[in-house]
Parts: C-alpha cells; structure tokens; sequence
C-alpha cells in the first residue's frame, strides 16, 4: 500500500511539474516572440525604404558595403521583404531585387544550404531560391531534384516551375526526368514527389512546356501519356494537335480519355473526324470527352453525331451530349427540342429538358404560349397545338415543371399563366396543386382563376395541401 | 445477513479498486501516448506544410475539383454567412451544393435574397437511395451554387442527396453553421494530392466560433467566447482534435472525421452505400464502415486527420442544448461500435481493429466506470473502509492529469496556429484546462450516460441543437436566437 501511495505521489508531483513546464514554455515563447516581433516590426519599417532603392536600382554594397549580412539580422528580414516586394514588383524593379540579391551574396547563401544545411534548410531554400529568381539558382535546383529527401525534392520540383521563366532547358529535363523516376516506382505514393505536384510544376512553364510533355505522350507508362496529354491540353499546345490526336487510338481509355479533353481545350477542328469516331468507343469516358470536345468546337457536322449520344446507355454521356448541344446553340438547340418531340426514350427526353432550361428556349415557348391559346376566348376541349404549346406539354410530361408554376405565379401577360393552368392541370403532385390553387385564389385576372379552378375542380380534396 | 454483505463488499472493494486502476492507467496510458505521438506528428506536418504540395495547389490545374455539401435545417441565422465563405474559398474549382432539409423557418428566402436563386428542373438521379427531393435552385450569379429541397429527413439523408448532386470526384461536408477559413478547403486536399491513389476521406480541426467577429462570411477577429460553458468546449475542441484525432491518425487507426468539415472520394463513398440514415452518428459510421469495407476488400487506403485547415463552428452555449448534442454523440459511437462489432480486437482490420476500435469500446463503457467509481467511493465511506489519505491522492492524480492533457493541448495550439494571441486568451486556456475538471468532467460523465441509456433502451433520434448564431454579423445579416 506505501509503495502505491509513493507512486501516486510520485506520479502527481512529476505531471505537476509537467505542467509547470509547459506553462513556462508557454510564457517563454511568448515573450521571445513577442520581442522578435517588436523588433522585426521596427526592423521592417526602418528597411521598407532599402526595398524602394532596392526595386529601383540601387546595387547590392552601394550604401553601407557589409552591412546586410545573408541570413542574419537586418539582413535575414531584408531578404524576406525584398523577396516579399518582387512577388507583386514590375518586371524592370523584380529585375533590380533579383540582382540585388545575387550580387548582395543572399543568393549564394541558399546555394550553401541547399547543398549542406539539414533537410528542412535544404527545402526551404530551394524554396527560396525560387522566390529570388535568379538563373545562377537553376543548376543547383535541377541538382536538387535528385536530393535523397522527398521534402527537398518536391520544394525543387516547386522552385522550377516558379523558375519556368528563366529556363534554359535545364529545368524542364529535370522535371522531365523526375517524371521518369516518379514513372518507374509504378506508383504514384508516399516515396517520390507527388506526380500532381510535378505536374502542377510543369504546367507552370506554359506552353513551353510541350517539348517535354510530347515526347511523354508516347511513354510506356499510361499514367504518364495520360498526364502529359491533359497538360498539353492545359498549356495550351496547339503545335501538339496532331500528337495528341495520334493518342485517340492509345489502346488505354484514360488516354484516350485525355487527348479527347485536350482537343476540346485547344479547340482542335482539325480533329473532328477522329473525335467523332470516339463517339462510338466502348469506354463512358472516352465518349463523354469526345462529346464535350465536340461540344466546345461547335461544328455543325457534329451535331447529328452528338445528339444520338442522348441515347447513349451511360447517364454521365447522356449529360453531356446535353449539354454540349445546348453549348453549340443555333440548329443544335432545335435538334434537341426536335428530340424531346419525338423521341419515347425517357432518360433522352429528362436529359433535353435539363439542358433546355440552360437555353432562352423554354422563356421563350412560355412567353409565346399565351399567344396560342387566347384565341379562343372560351376554354376549348381540343387543346391547340401551337409549337410552344407542344413543347411545354412535353416538357410538363417529364415531370418539370418549376418553371412553368414560376411564371403561372409571376409572368405579366394573363394569357400565358391561363395557358400555363390548363397546360400544368393534367399533371399530379402536390407543388403543380398547390400552384394551381395559388393561381385560383389569388390571381388578379378572372379568367386564370376560372381557369385555375376548373383544372382542380377534378382533384382530390386536399391533394396540395402538403406543399401549400 | 448484514454482516456477511458487508464482508462480501469490503472483500469485493480491492478488486473493485484494483479494475478502476487498470481502467484509469489504460485510458490515461492511451491518452499521454495520443499527445507524445500528436507532438511528434505536428511538428513534423509543420515543417512538411511548408515544402510540400500546398503552395503549388493554388490555381493549379491539376488539383482536383470538389463538391462541398452543406446540410441545412432551419439555419436562417447563419446560412447565407456560410454560404458566403464557402463561394469565396481560395481553391481552383469547387461547387457548393445546400441541402434544405426542410426547413420551416426563412432559410431558403435568405438564400434566394442573398444569392438571387432561379427554379430549374434538375434530374435527381438515386445513385444512393435517399428520400424524395423536392426543388432545385441555382445563382445566376454564382454558377457553382445549387440549392435543393427536400422534406426533413435527416442529416444523413440530406448529405446523401448532396452527394448524388455532386459533380466531383470528391466531396467535402461541411456544417451550414460554419466558417471555413479561406484556404481550408486547399489544405485539406494536400493529403489527396500528396497521396492520391490511397487516401479516400481527410478531415481537419473544427473550431469554436462563438465570440468570434464575423464578417462577410469570414472570420475577422478571433476571440474566446465570452460564457464560460463555451470556452470549456475551446480546450476540449482543442484536446480533442489536436492531439486525440492527430495521434489517432498517426497511427492509422482514426475512426471518427467531424461530419462538421471533413473530405472523401466520391465514389468510394458511393460504393459503401453513403452515409446511413439510421443512425445518430452518421460521420463516425460512414469512417468506420469505409475502414471495415476497404480491409475487407484488401484495398491499400488511408484516412487522415490534419490540422491545419480550420473550420469555425458554432458551439452549443446552454447547457439543456450541450447536454442533448454529447447524449447525440455517445449515443452515435455506440451505435457505431455495436454495429460494427466484427472488428473489435481483430488483427483483419488491422491498427483500427486492434486499437481504434476497442479504445472507442472503452470510451464507451468509460462513463458507467466512472460512476460505478463514484458510487463506490460513497459505499465504501458509508461502510467505513475508505482510505481518505489515498482517495484524496487518487483524486489529485485524475485532475493533475486532466490538467496536463489539456494545458498540452494548449501547446500544441500554440506550436501550431497560434489563433488566441493575446495574452489574457491564453491565461483564460490555462485557467479553462483547470477549471473543466470540476463540474464539467463529471456533467459530460452524466450526459454519456444518458447517451448510453437512450443507446440501449430509450428511442434513437437526432435531437436538434439550438444554436446563438454566429456573432457580430454585418448589418443586414445579423441575427440571434
């Protein structure tokens, strides 16, 4: 029993000193930071008008020689605030900090720790490098894209993309060679650079990154032909189009898959046969990028080809055949009202009364639909069968009808919500009741009311009772 | 007669005591590892943020897309603050989907005001069986804003909606009455990015948003809350997430993401069968049954917890409320526990079946120990053979130790975010970290054992929480319940 008691007294005098510890670490940091702040902050003001010199071309030693020491005091923050001011400098002053910079020894200091510091200094001035933007730094980061630690290496794989500019090629083929190593783990996890990071890098040099992304559509990796035709597309490499188009016929859908993207992106018209040809590809994903390339072209020989994609058995083409249709306008809109007229394909018609409303035709058939139907001032048993009329009964079949109970609420022109109550009155559902019986109560004009009232004059008592 | 049971009770006390001790060393054991190995694990993700894919994410078009799911039942006060922080996230393409879960109050006319919504038909298409919808919204002004109603039929439901909406291979859950910081959403993809072909679900730090100064759907000003109920739930957020979720997920055996702010594959999700509606916990549910699928499947797969991307949550601030939501939660772990109880101590699930999802067994049945403990103490006073000399040791240990967790999470928060930099905050963290071992401990112990009760016999629901509102709104938006 004593030796328990000496443990718990043990343990209750050792958490307390815990505390005590953390408690005092806790106050400590505070002050030191708080002094450092107050000192950077001082600091930062007295050196705000170095930087103005700096940006406006003052020579590193052209002062006080020796007087801003890399990585130390005054020097240390003027480094931060010189690399914080060519963020957002014009080109000519982002020049004159740069020099500034190398000619000042900064940037040789983070030469010296990005070859001998511990892995942390290695990846934060690699990082650094980069923020100074001088070329001096490329040899040593496109060095440093091989370094043993994944930290430096992807803080590398960073600086050289923020580098891009200054590029004599080296960088690229550094990328393009940690792309190969990333290729050859086979896995795109945990050990190496994370290929989206790599990519991401890449991308960065714009179009100038297409001598290296090119090469890569013909890499045995899919990963990597897959990546590289997406990037090329996103770089905006219109010189590619005939590679990129090549890589259609790739045997991997996700390529295929990609190079369709890329075609589209870059607006490849010189590509629309092929791409029609991977409307028919038996993967969903080559077909829905093939449609949305076709989509973003906008020409008229598609349009036939990507509107029996309406019909395609996966949802996600269906979507997009939709959608592209509606995109290119023009006939490509009448061939999908043409569809919702015809066609006994449920999925098709629900897909065209989606994209319709993205369009100013279903407006459109609404404001005109009152003009159908005030012809005949009595309610007629026959209803007529203007062309508005026809597809906004087709539309109400498919069970859309928000925006037609939208305008039967609000639309200025009495005989278009008098058409809308005798177009939405067949159709059940507590929203089209409880709109019709809005319309009945309360409806300014009389003969929307009567209107209103005799198509729920069929109903069950209280059937929009939910939703009113 | 009265004798012999009084014999039987005083022989039975060691035992009884020598159980309490090996409950209180493992638990307390647990948790002193969790803020070794959280430690450990901070700095290093620290130092790694900085080098690693953060910076190139931003803008890059290779950082992938996400559909954010934001639930909402009756959150008039705070939904359009919400939405607002969510349309203006710093991530390179993202749609924000609502979910009115049939609201009865103005949620839906706040929305329409603020976002100018216009009707569409949509299809709904069922890729997980959910309840029916009802009306489909979008913002002429902000293309990647969808709305949709539906009748209340839980949060669980709702986010299944969201996720048959959803257009992106991932998505993000987040709570209408929270904040997300500007670059959270983009922090909390850097797990994806880094690892994209193992990691299905990432969840970051809720944190408490009560005295905070909101404004235009962000948070301005960082302050503690100004009730003591409110900042007793800072240090235990901060506990909780910084050192309990970090460590957990150091170890790969996290089951718990909040269903505040947390991120998962799309159609992983989708092949598990979504979140599911029947429980009360469905956030928990969903981590542990995407655990047990993708083992059982022998899929490589990871879920992680970081702690960088913050989320601001509004905090129940009375106790009636405080007590129904942490009822809610053990209610939930329990249900997650039972019906996932094939991997309790099975080495097939791996760190989540040998550690993860025994110690939330022992979490569980941890406030029944606890008053067992309490009723023993005054049995064994009342019979006389309590040892007052090592009760009061025994009690000075459980609160020195309660205080080291919490005043080491504390610490973390300040090695980390650094978020209450005034001096007087962190006084109050400290004095907080003290202060919630008498009184709060023990009501929370009564609330879980209400939650295991209304668990094991009473009706499982999902009680609402009424909430404040989130503070100091711009005018216009302001409101408060």
């Amino acid at each position: 029993m004593n030796l328990a008691l000496v443990i718990v007294t043990a343990a209750i005098a050792a958490l307390a000193a815990a505390v005590g510890t953390i408690v005092l670490v806790l106050v400590i940091r505070r002050l030191r930071e708080r002094t450092r702040d107050r000192h950077d902050r001082r600091l930062r003001e007295r050196l705000a008008g170095q930087v103005n010199r700096v940006a406006g071309g003052e020579r590193a030693g052209a002062g006080m020689p020796g007087r801003f020491k890399p990585g130390v005091g005054d020097g240390a923050v003027l480094e931060e605030l010189l690399c914080e001011a060519r963020r957002t400098a014009e080109p000519e002053a982002a020049r004159h900090i740069a020099r500034y910079l190398d000619e000042g020894g900064f940037t040789d200091h983070a030469l010296t720790r990005l070859v001998h510091g511990d892995r942390f200094a290695r990846a934060d001035a690699a990082l650094r490098l980069a923020e100074h933007g001088s070329p001096r730094a490329l040899p040593a980061l496109v060095a440093a894209v091989n370094d043993p630690e994944r930290d430096v290496r992807t803080a590398a794989v960073r600086a050289l993309g923020t580098l891009g500019e200054a590029d004599d090629g080296s960088a690229l083929a550094a990328l393009s060679q940690a792309v190969e190593r990333v290729a050859a783990g086979g896995t795109e996890r945990g050990g190496d650079v994370a290929p989206r990071v790599l990519w991401a890098s890449l991308a960065r040099f714009g179009p100038g990154a297409a001598r290296v992304l090119a090469p890569m559509l013909v890499h045995p990796a899919w990963r990597v032909r897959s990546a590289a035709a997406y990037l090329l597309g996103e770089v905006g490499a219109a010189e590619r189009i005939p590679e990129l188009t090549e890589r259609l016929a790739d045997m991997e859908p996700d390529v295929r898959a990609k190079a369709a993207q890329a075609l589209g992106r870059l607006e490849a018209r010189s590509a629309l046969f092929p791409l029609l040809g991977r409307l028919e590809d038996p993967a969903w994903l080559v077909r829905m990028h093939a449609v949305r390339a076709l989509g973003a072209l906008g020409e008229e020989t598609a349009t036939e080809p990507v509107a029996r994609r309406l019909f395609d058995p996966h949802w996600r083409v269906r979507q997009e055949a939709g959608q592209a249709l509606a995109r290119m306008g023009g006939s490509a809109v009448e061939l999908l009202t043409h569809t919702l007229l015809t066609t006994e394909d449920g999925f098709a018609r629900e897909q065209v009364v989606e994209e319709l409303q993205r369009t100013p035709v279903l407006a459109e058939a609404i404001d005109r639909v009152g003009g159908e139907w005030t012809q005949t001032a009595e309610p007629a048993e026959e209803e007529p069968a203007g062309p508005a009329t026809r597809l906004l009964t087709a539309v109400a079949d498919v069970g859309a009808h928000g925006r037609m109970l939208a305008a039967l609420a609000d639309h200025a022109d009495p005989g278009v919500r008098r058409a809308l109550a005798r177009l939405l009155g067949p159709h059940a559902g507590a929203r089209v009741t409880a709109g019709l019986s809005r319309a009945a109560a309360a409806d300014p004009d009389p003969q929307v009311r009567a209107e209103a009232e005799r198509q729920l004059a069929g109903r069950a008592p209280g059937a929009g009772a939910g939703a009113a | 007669m009265l004798d012999a049971m009084r014999e039987a009770i005083v022989a039975a006390v060691p035992w009884f005591n020598l159980f309490i001790l090996g409950y209180y060393v493992l638990v307390n054991g647990v948790y002193f590892a969790l803020l070794l190995i959280a430690s450990v694990a901070t700095e290093q993700h620290r130092k790694e943020l900085r080098y690693g894919a953060f910076g190139t994410m931003s803008g890059a078009p290779t950082t992938p897309p996400v559909s954010v799911i934001v639930p909402a039942y009756n959150e008039g006060r705070n939904i359009v603050q919400s939405i607002t922080s969510l349309l203006d996230l710093n991530y390179p393409s993202h749609e924000v989907i609502v979910v009115d879960d049939g609201s009865t109050d103005d949620t839906l006319a706040r929305l329409t005001e603020a976002f100018h919504l216009t009707e569409v038909d949509l299809i709904y298409r069922r890729h997980i069986a959910t309840g029916p919808v009802e009306r489909f919204f979008v913002s002429p002004d902000h293309p990647g804003l969808t709305v949709v109603t539906k009748p209340n039929t839980g949060k669980a439901d709702s986010l299944n909606v969201g996720i048959n909406l959803a257009r992106s291979p991932y998505f993000c859950s987040v709570d209408a009455d929270s904040i997300l910081e500007r670059n959270a959403l983009l922090r909390l993809m850097g797990p994806i990015v880094t690892d994209p072909e193992r990691v299905v679900a990432t969840g970051g730090i809720v944190r408490i948003a009560n005295g905070c100064k909101v404004q235009d759907g962000r948070i301005v000003e960082v302050n503690l809350p100004g009730d003591m109920l409110s900042r007793l739930q800072v240090v235990e957020y901060l506990r909780c997430f910084l050192f309990g979720r970090t460590g957990w997920s150091s170890l790969g055996a996290l089951v718990i993401l909040s269903g505040t702010f947390s991120l998962f594959h799309r159609e992983t999700v989708m092949k598990v069968g979504g979140y599911d509606r029947r429980t009360v916990a469905e956030d928990m549910e969903l981590v542990v049954r995407l655990h047990r699928r993708m083992r059982e499947q022998g899929a490589p797969y990871r879920i992680t917890f970081i702690a960088d991307p913050i989320c601001w949550t509004e905090a129940p601030s009375r106790l009636k409320q405080l007590g129904r939501q942490r009822r809610r939660w053990h209610c939930g772990l329990g249900e997650s526990v039972f019906s996932h109880w094939r991997m309790l101590f099975n080495p097939r699930y791996g760190p989540v079946g040998v550690f993860g999802m025994p110690f939330q067994l022992v979490e569980l049945f941890g406030p029944l120990v606890e008053v067992l403990g309490y009723v023993v103490v005054i049995g064994s006073a009342l019979l006389g053979v309590l040892s007052t000399h090592f009760l009061l040791l025994y009690l000075a240990l459980s609160i020195v130790l309660g205080v080291f967790l919490s005043v080491g999470a504390v610490l973390l928060e300040e090695l980390t975010e650094r978020r209450y930099p005034r001096w007087r905050d962190m006084w109050m963290l400290l004095f907080v970290a003290v202060l919630e071992n008498f009184g709060y401990r023990q009501l929370n112990v009564l609330w879980r054992v209400g939650g295991l009760y209304q668990l094991l016999w009473a009706r499982r629901r999902w009680e609402v929480v009424k909430k404040e509102g989130l503070g100091a709104l711009p005018a216009g938006a302001e409101g408060s319940k």
